[in-house]
């Protein structure tokens, strides 16, 4: 019977972020995904949208870095966490069967988040209080925080796998 | 309150816990051998995750058991009750 125990370099780098709770992992998903609204929000503190509030007094370029360090950070911590328990050899049975998983409830999140705000947008133009806003115009600074939002958006697309495989995975056991 | 996670598939009752203290393995050495990631192991003996008939089978070959003394569909009996069955009253 052989019972090597060496680590792997790889291995060791990777210890202790692949061990984050379950609890922290869902948490990293839920800051990660508070950037999308925290986007809009700042999109409409630009003044993206016509009759929204003035940009300046709440110092609107600031919360766009923000923003996007949060979704980065918490994005890069949860693709971290996914890679640091995938071995030399590749995912094992039980990670390709999550991440199998994962994928194909992502695939019906995105479908959900794209009919809802479609149905939405398709209610918001023919409601009538929102049917005077106008055209709308868009300066360089609105132009900065539609990119913000549209990176924050494709980043959170992007995420939707690991984040899923973060919330689905049960409480990490010990290596003892 | 904690809400119960919904399972769908069998509950595969095994023996890795007990043969792996055997041993005297960890949950890395035991996994290095069988080719997964520790928590796989991990999950397997806390019995939220069925192996393969593979992984169940290179476990058998590992441990040098027959697969239905590592796996089975109904929870095992205690080591101690199989090696000393009761005696029947009248001894």
């Amino acid at each position: 019977m052989s019972t090597s125990s060496a680590s792997t370099p790889h291995r060791v780098a990777g210890r202790g972020i692949d061990r984050l709770s379950r609890r922290a992992r869902r948490l990293l998903v839920v800051v990660a995904y508070l950037s999308l609204p925290e986007a809009v929000i700042v999109f409409w503190l630009h003044g993206g949208v016509p009759g929204g509030f003035s940009p300046n007094s709440y110092g609107a370029s600031s919360w766009e870095v923000l923003v996007l360090a949060q979704v980065a950070l918490a994005g890069a911590l949860l693709d971290r966490s996914w890679r640091a328990g995938i071995g030399a050899g590749g995912l094992d049975e039980r990670q390709r069967q999550l991440r199998d998983r994962a994928t194909c409830l992502s695939y019906r999140i995105v479908n959900a988040a794209v009919v809802i705000p479609v149905v939405v947008l398709w209610g918001a133009t023919i409601v009538s209080p929102f049917n005077t806003w106008g055209p709308v115009t868009l300066d360089p600074t609105s132009l900065i925080a539609l990119a913000v939002c549209v990176s924050v958006f494709c980043i959170c697309l992007s995420l939707l796998p690991i984040a899923t495989v973060a919330w689905l995975e049960p409480e990490p056991p010990s290596e003892i | 309150m904690k809400r119960a996670a919904v399972r769908t598939e069998p509950i595969l009752y095994n023996r890795l816990t007990v043969l792996r203290a055997e041993r005297g393995l960890s949950r890395q050495e035991l996994a290095d051998a069988l080719g997964v990631n520790y928590q796989t192991i991990g999950y397997l003996e806390r019995g939220e995750y069925n192996p393969s008939l593979d992984l169940a089978l290179r476990a058998a070959e590992y441990f040098g058991l027959p697969i239905e003394a590592i796996f089975s569909r109904r929870p095992f009996q205690p080591l101690s009750s199989q090696l000393y069955p009761p005696r029947p009253a009248s001894e």
